[in-house]
């Protein structure tokens, strides 16, 4: 099995002239959720546009759940769910018939699809309202359940968070965890303010104007934020007792058999590795991993949006 | 192929279009037959027919509300999948565009011909009416289905000259400018339908055709066929080719 | 004579077509099933109804079954894993220390001996705090937990958690203050777990947050109670706030120490579990707070 439900080799996308995506390469892994950070503009619709082949890529290739996108048939697309930008239906139409006409065209592959979709999203109740009577938030959720109606096994939402409410957020949020903790579902969310997705998502990628500057495990992030010095040491037992007696230090963590971090007094290494040689404990190597990360996940947290 | 068409006819549930349509289509029959009744009053001379009555009708169905109501009609098939956003959401089902757009084809097709009938059933509805206060003769089946067959052809010919329209729609994205452009079509049909010209113009010469006075007006009738076909097949041909590569920005 | 023929060429044509949509779904079918050694997450899809789309429901039923079964076993599989690598972690560090005060205990004198002896009884301690965390988190992150969910009147409920804790307070010279509302919001709870949250809130703060003084109140705000633990101690830089309910975070070295890093986790996995909404505000001298915010459970509340 692949690795990676999405992945794009130097995407790119020119509309007159312009350059809107920019040798993008995506790696989105298999039931992860991962988010595309950006702003307005940054290229992110075009990208997921692309994936749906809507648009055509200038340049590059894109690979869905390790199969070329060229030859990956129209049955495949059976597997992915979307909501590009705000949803839209046919407005003279109510949730109900907007999502049978997709039903139909597409097939169904269970008897309540539209009924079980509609009552995930809380629209059950609605089905006397048009679509063109609409409150934005419910568009959202309409198109929530126009996405996930076929349980599809990729979802591509850009923006979902969109024109919600903070209790509307907060279900939303909660419905896409459990989408990918139960059926292990992958989504590809996009957004334009980090809080959003931040509880969310577990690979961060961010892309400024046009470019994928970076993708960013959010977990590995939470392990490396920090600075810190490590120890090679021969006791660690020792060399703990040796730091918390003489110099105070509490904040260390053990994470081999003989590797020691330190978290705090960095700067004072030298002077704790003499400490710990005069203790009768050999000190291997010491080296000082900067948090580099730190800094820029401070910038990325410090604004609403990216900049 | 059937799902995408049942679709299609779903989507125009509620849709204002489909009452403009059914009003059209009661409309023409009224005012001519308003108008015919009032020559009667003048003019003791002409009696009432259901043929005259058709034949007026149907000139004024091709030549006026036909290409204004039913390319409208056509026109809005298209763009409101433009001004709704709703091609996103259809193309990532996922079906595919080629078919789609056969789809919309096909349900312009169906509704032309459902037009035509609705007007077929006016003229007879009215006529029998109309025949309970003024003399009116020909009121008989052996008159009517050929007169049926007759507009059904009428659409066709009709549907021919609609596909331009279809990648006019397809081009523009919205209803504005096609919507002038119509405008404009069904206005050089008024101002050429007595001129020699009217049988090169195509959406004259189906009226022509059909009221087979297309060889008076000095337009052999391989020529009109041709004219009409070839419109007909480039409309449809150009909004595939175009279609099929555009991007759903 | 001829109504008959074109009856039967109707009847025909009929049949012809319904046995090239069988043979399509057939063919369709075999696809499929051969498509599923390499995506088994997909499902099938069928056009219409009829007996076709009956077989097509049950056998998109059968797999959903055992991808569910899947799935649970997969996440069940990485948690464990994860956990496995963290655990020698967050254990070693202080198991480590607590031999290295034992080891000394030998070589010095006796006033000296006697603190190591203290020094090591904590930590013992806390190492069993972190057993007990360890534990709790792994039946989380596993999915182990079972919720007995009903609705409770939360300010009830609130208070009798904040007895038990008075005791623990009054000893480390925290002022302690209630704004409990006195009328009855019922929530939809599990009791246990939301004794738990309190519970790790209380204990973070008093740990963790150097403070002199701890509030705990309940308020309504339209369809929802929210029920918010503070502390007067140090504030939380505005930056790590993100992290903080991350498994395994620990806030830079003057707050830390003896803490395992998994009281918020397991705050946060109880607060989603329970369908709450969780926040965190911190102002530099001033309340460091913790919201949790419930709906309110009416048909519960008429019921009663």
């Amino acid at each position: 099995m692949d690795k990676y439900a999405i992945e794009t080799v130097n995407l790119t996308k020119e509309y007159h002239g312009r350059i809107v995506a920019d040798g993008i390469n995506l790696h989105v892994p298999k039931g992860k959720i991962y988010a595309l950070l950006g702003r307005n503009g940054a290229g992110k619709t075009t990208t997921m546009k692309m994936l749906l082949r809507l648009i055509r890529p200038t340049d590059g290739s894109i690979y869905l759940f390790g199969e070329n996108c060229s030859r990956f048939g129209k049955g495949n697309y059976h597997r992915i769910g979307s909501v590009i930008e705000a949803p839209a239906f046919y407005e003279n139409l109510t949730a109900k018939e907007n999502l049978e006409i997709l039903a139909r065209l597409r097939g169904m592959h269970r008897r309540d699809t539209i009924e079980n979709a509609l009552f995930a999203v809380h629209l059950d109740k609605e089905d006397k309202k048009l679509f063109r009577e609409y409150s934005l938030g419910m568009k959202q959720r309409l198109g929530l359940a126009a996405a996930v109606m076929h349980e599809p096994e990729l979802l591509i939402l850009d923006e979902p968070m969109n024109g919600l409410d903070p209790i509307g957020i907060h279900e939303t949020r909660a419905y896409l965890l459990q989408l990918c903790r139960e059926k292990g579902t992958t989504i590809f969310v996009s957004s334009h303010v980090l809080n959003e997705v931040e509880q969310l998502a577990d690979v961060i990628g961010v892309i400024n104007k046009g470019k994928l500057l970076e993708e960013t495990n959010l977990q590995e992030l939470y392990r490396q934020r920090r600075r810190y010095a490590e120890f090679e040491v021969s006791d660690v037992n020792r060399a703990a007792f040796v730091l918390e007696r003489r110099f105070r230090i509490s904040d260390y963590a053990i994470i081999g058999n003989n590797i020691l971090r330190l978290y705090e007094k960095i700067d004072s290494r030298a002077q704790i590795n003499s400490g710990l040689v005069a203790e009768g404990i050999f000190v291997g190597k010491v080296c000082v991993e900067s948090g580099k990360l730190e800094e820029y996940f401070t910038e990325l947290v410090g604004g609403d949006t990216i900049g | 192929m059937a799902d995408i068409v049942y679709c299609e006819w779903m989507k125009l549930k509620r849709s204002k279009m489909i009452s403009i349509g059914v009003l059209g289509s009661f409309m023409v029959p009224l005012l001519v037959l308003v108008n015919d009744i009032r020559i009667c009053r003048s003019n003791p001379a002409a009696s009432l027919s259901l043929g005259w009555i058709y034949e007026d009708t149907v000139m004024f169905l091709m030549l006026l509300f036909g290409p204004l109501v039913l390319a409208a009609g056509a026109v809005y098939l298209i763009s409101r999948e433009y001004t709704e956003k709703t091609l996103k959401t259809i193309f990532a089902v996922p079906i595919g565009r080629g078919q789609f757009l056969a789809g919309k084809f096909t349900v312009l097709f169906i509704l032309v011909l459902l037009f035509m009938i609705l007007s077929w059933l006016n003229i007879v509805i009215m006529s029998l009416i109309c025949s309970c206060f003024f003399d009116v003769s020909q009121i008989d089946l052996l008159s009517a289905v050929p007169i049926l067959f007759q507009m059904m052809i009428g659409g066709i010919l009709l549907f021919a000259t609609l596909t331009p329209f279809v990648y006019l729609a397809l081009r523009a994205k919205g209803m504005l400018v096609p919507f002038i452009v119509i405008a404009v079509v069904s206005l050089l049909n008024v101002v050429l339908s007595g001129s020699p010209a009217a049988g090169f113009y195509p959406w004259t010469a189906a009226y022509l055709l059909l009221s087979g006075r297309l060889e008076q007006s000095g337009c052999p009738v391989w020529l009109g066929i041709s004219i009409l076909l070839s419109v007909g097949v480039s409309g449809i041909a150009a909004s595939m080719f175009r279609f099929r590569r555009e991007d759903m920005a | 004579m001829m109504a008959l023929c074109i009856f039967a060429v109707l009847v025909c044509l009929g049949e012809f077509l319904y046995i090239f949509r069988v043979r399509k779904q057939l063919a369709e079918w075999l696809e499929f099933l051969k498509s599923l050694h390499k995506a088994p997450e997909r499902n099938s899809f069928v056009k219409g109804n009829g007996i076709l789309a009956d077989i097509n429901f049950e056998l998109n039923d059968i797999l959903e079954e055992s991808r569910r079964q899947f799935v649970k076993l997969q996440r069940a599989e990485q948690a464990n894993r994860q956990l496995l690598t963290d655990l020698s972690h967050d254990v070693r560090t202080p198991l480590a220390s607590l031999i290295g005060y034992l080891e000394s205990l030998d070589a010095r004198n006796a006033k000296d001996r006697e603190e190591y002896v203290r020094v090591a009884y904590r930590k013992a301690l806390d190492l069993k705090e972190l057993t007990d965390m360890l534990f709790q988190w792994f039946k989380l992150a596993s999915d182990e937990q079972r919720y007995e969910k009903r609705a409770y009147d939360i300010n009830e409920l609130t208070r009798e958690v904040l007895i038990e804790h008075i005791p623990a307070l009054e000893k480390k010279n925290i002022s302690f203050a209630a704004n409990i509302s006195e009328e009855e919001w019922f929530v939809t709870l599990d009791q246990m777990a939301y004794a738990r949250i309190i519970n790790n809130l209380l204990s973070n703060a008093m740990k963790h947050g150097k403070c002199s003084r701890i509030e705990v109140g309940t308020e309504k705000q339209g369809s929802r109670v929210t029920v918010s633990v503070s502390n007067d101690g140090i504030a939380i830089p505005e930056n790590e706030i993100p992290f903080l309910f991350g498994r395994l975070y620990k806030c830079d070295a003057a707050r830390s120490g003896t803490g395992t890093g998994l009281g918020l986790a397991i705050v946060r996995e109880l607060t989603d579990a329970m369908s709450g909404e969780i926040t965190v505000t911190s102002i530099p001298g001033g309340k460091t707070a913790f919201c949790i915010s419930w709906p309110l459970s009416f048909r519960e509340q008429r019921a009663e």
